[in-house]
């Protein structure tokens, strides 16, 4: 009596696990990326680039997103994007609207089919502009941390991450500032999975290009000066892996928040909300070029 | 933040939490999800079956944050916690968004042994970012136990709901859990026959839950109370392979072949476009079909009707070797055979003497059934014989 979504043997493809759909689902029964992704490729007539953004629980994956896919659309940095279908602008209009409200949006779901994806034509305009095709999931923190620890135990991100033509990697700068290794490990695990999905010689180095984003750098503003050094300095282990493996790594500071305040809440018990009193962007789009320019 | 985390510990109640990891328990009050109709279950537990266990939550602690099994009984094997943690529903993640609001589910693990969990709400999450905190208590049974259990998930997770625990997620350190013993509810109060709607609601069931295909049936309260009863007539090999959900919201990737679902069913109805899942709501008039156990699916109803359903239930849970629908077909011809020898005429009665005179038996289940019938045609042949007799004797005086 096992669960029979039996895939048709004539449909669509799915562009993330490459299971056959049929031409009216919305979602993949195998892995549940929106399908709206392939039918809007195939009338594009490209394949899109895979731009990954991984990173612990909480360390604001959503939120960065969100906010870069925004800066995308309001054309900053002599960029332009162009949205393809309404389902691209979710992510964007839902931390917005949240910030706006001096709220950080809900916990992203480990449930694939609840994720959100953005599917955006990017140009950088100059001398020689160039047109590229971006899909970019808002994948959950927990999600990433079970497939490392438990590899296949979330398939769709051993599809995603197979495919990905960069990595924006997210740490905790707060955290790792104050001493905690919890976001030194966690990097660890990714950048030894990404490198063990990859399964390189021990004398070849991984080229796809991963930027290494030092998130909420209003708790250390020191960030800003040298992100390198603070990596080498707060995420020893980190940077050793980088530079054994990794060919093609940078290293950026970003910050959302521009004042935080606390507050305890009369209806939930045991708990402060944090609340982002303003937004102050910093560092949000360079991780972003730098990426499109390794593509 | 370190700050936070002061902030954090310093409004947080003085009461002591209870902690299962050295030992103490303590009963969840869990008010009943709104929309479910849980059977009732009175008296006594027969007794009590020795689990695994596992907690899959959010809570902060030195390994992680975020949801993933916190903490875990040391028999649970490595396959069974990646399914477990593929699984359960993370935040937000039951029908409704009442803070009252439970899910069961239960489903068979890559080991062949059976999980069944119990899903609750546990508050805003140590981030303080929106929505509910779900925390799933989860138990894993030997299949053997199971079967002895009775291997009926929806009343074993009645059991687990009256024991279920909830571990303080504010300590940051959770220790290993131990095995935990869960009462084996006896039967829940059933009325004695079904009749009209309710008997209609059941058959659809059941012709769903054995057929191919995975279904979603919207509205709880009509038909979560038919459950456990629907899942004693299911052959007893069948059973360990039953995977369903209630109160959970719906994903492909869980992979239950009968979700109950309550409430806004939207992003469901998106995920399931274009594949091969079934909605049912009772009451829509939509009827579904299992041609294949056609035969066996009518017998049921009929002795569901009659107040006879235990017999059934009986046979059920004898099937222990894979009952294929043609064999459950062929069972159900015999139990109407057996039936009609006890208002059989002479002449019915040897009909049913000769077609089962070397009828040949596919199972064993199918020989014992022969053998009643013969033995029940010959009895009843001595009874009219008897009866004759006695007539004639009375004729002669």
């Amino acid at each position: 009596m096992s669960p029979s979504y039996a895939p048709e043997t004539t449909g669509t493809e799915c562009l993330i696990c490459h299971v056959q759909n049929s031409q009216d689902a919305v979602l993949c029964g195998n892995c549940s990326a929106p399908m709206a992704i392939v039918h809007d490729s195939i009338a594009q007539g490209r394949s899109p680039q895979l731009v990954s953004i991984v990173g612990e629980s909480n360390v604001g994956k959503t939120v960065y997103l969100g906010f870069l896919l925004d800066m995308l659309a309001q054309r900053a940095g002599d960029f332009e994007a162009v949205p393809k279908g309404a389902y691209s602008i979710d992510l964007q209009q839902t931390v917005i609207n949240h910030l706006a409200h001096r709220l950080f949006p809900p916990k992203t779901p480990m449930e694939a089919n609840q994720w959100y994806w953005a599917y955006y034509q990017i140009c950088k305009r100059g001398r020689h502009p160039k047109w590229i095709d971006l899909v970019m999931p808002d994948m959950a923190g927990e999600s990433l941390a079970a497939e490392i620890t438990t590899p296949k135990t979330f398939r769709v991100i051993h599809s995603l991450l197979t495919m990905s033509a960069g990595t924006l990697l997210l740490i905790d700068a707060g955290q790792a500032a104050n001493g905690a290794t919890q976001p030194d490990f966690f990097a660890l695990k990714i950048l030894s999975y990404i490198d063990t999905m990859f399964a390189g010689k021990r004398n070849e180095r991984m080229r796809t290009p991963t930027a290494v984003v030092l998130c909420k750098g209003d708790y250390c503003p020191e960030v800003f000066d040298d992100p390198p050094g603070f990596v080498e300095a707060n995420l020893n282990r980190l940077w050793n892996m980088c530079e054994s493996r990794f060919e093609n790594v940078a290293f950026f500071a970003a910050s959302v928040v521009g004042s935080l305040g606390y507050a305890t809440s009369g209806d939930v018990d045991d708990v402060v909300v944090p609340v982002p009193l303003h937004t102050a962007l910093q560092g949000i789009l360079e991780p972003f070029e730098w990426i499109i320019d390794q593509l | 933040m370190d700050y936070r985390s002061a902030l954090n510990r310093a409004i947080r109640p003085s009461a002591r939490p209870i902690d299962v990891s050295r030992g103490e328990s303590s009963t969840v009050q869990t008010a009943e999800f709104p929309g479910i109709a849980w059977a009732e279950h009175a008296g006594q537990a027969s007794g009590v079956v020795t689990c695994e266990q596992a907690v899959f939550t959010s809570a902060p602690s030195p390994m992680g944050a975020g949801y993933r099994i916190v903490s875990a009984s040391p028999g649970l094997k490595a396959d069974e916690r990646t399914e477990i943690t593929r699984r359960s529903p993370s935040h937000n993640g039951l029908c409704s968004r009442q803070i009252d609001a439970v899910g069961m589910m239960a489903y068979v693990l890559p080991s062949g042994r059976y999980c069944i969990s119990h899903s609750h709400y546990a508050g805003a999450e140590h981030t303080a970012r929106g929505g509910q905190r779900v925390y799933t208590h989860a138990i894993v049974i030997d299949t053997d136990a199971y079967r002895q259990a009775g291997a009926n998930p929806v009343r074993l997770h009645a059991g687990l709901r009256s024991c279920t625990h909830t571990i303080d997620l504010s300590r940051r350190h959770f220790d290993p859990l131990a095995t935990i013993d869960v009462p084996i509810m006896r039967p829940a109060l059933r009325p004695s026959r079904l009749s009209g709607e309710r008997l209609g609601q059941f058959v659809q069931l059941l012709a769903a839950t054995m057929g191919e295909r995975s279904w979603i049936v919207v509205g709880l309260s009509q038909s979560v109370s038919l459950l456990e009863g629907l899942v004693d007539v299911i052959p007893l090999s069948a059973r360990a392979a039953l995977s369903l959900s209630v109160g959970v919201s719906y994903t492909l990737t869980r992979q239950v072949r009968l979700a109950f679902l309550e409430g806004d069913c939207r992003e469901a109805q998106r995920a399931t476009r274009g594949h091969d899942v079934r909605w049912w709501q009772p009451g829509d008039g939509q009827l579904i079909d299992w041609e294949d156990g056609a035969e066996w699916l009518a017998v049921v109803r009929d002795y569901a009707a009659a107040g006879r359903i235990s017999r059934i239930s009986q046979i059920a849970e004898r099937l222990v070797a894979p009952t294929p629908a043609p064999t459950l077909n062929r069972l159900a011809r015999l139990l109407r055979d057996l039936d009609r020898v006890e208002r059989a005429d002479e002449q019915l009665l040897a009909e049913l003497h000769e077609k089962y005179a070397s009828a040949p038996a596919l199972s064993t289940e199918e020989g014992e059934f022969i053998a009643q019938i013969q033995s029940r045609v010959a009895a009843r042949f001595a009874e009219i014989s008897e009866r004759n007799q006695s007539r004639d004797r009375e004729g002669a005086y």
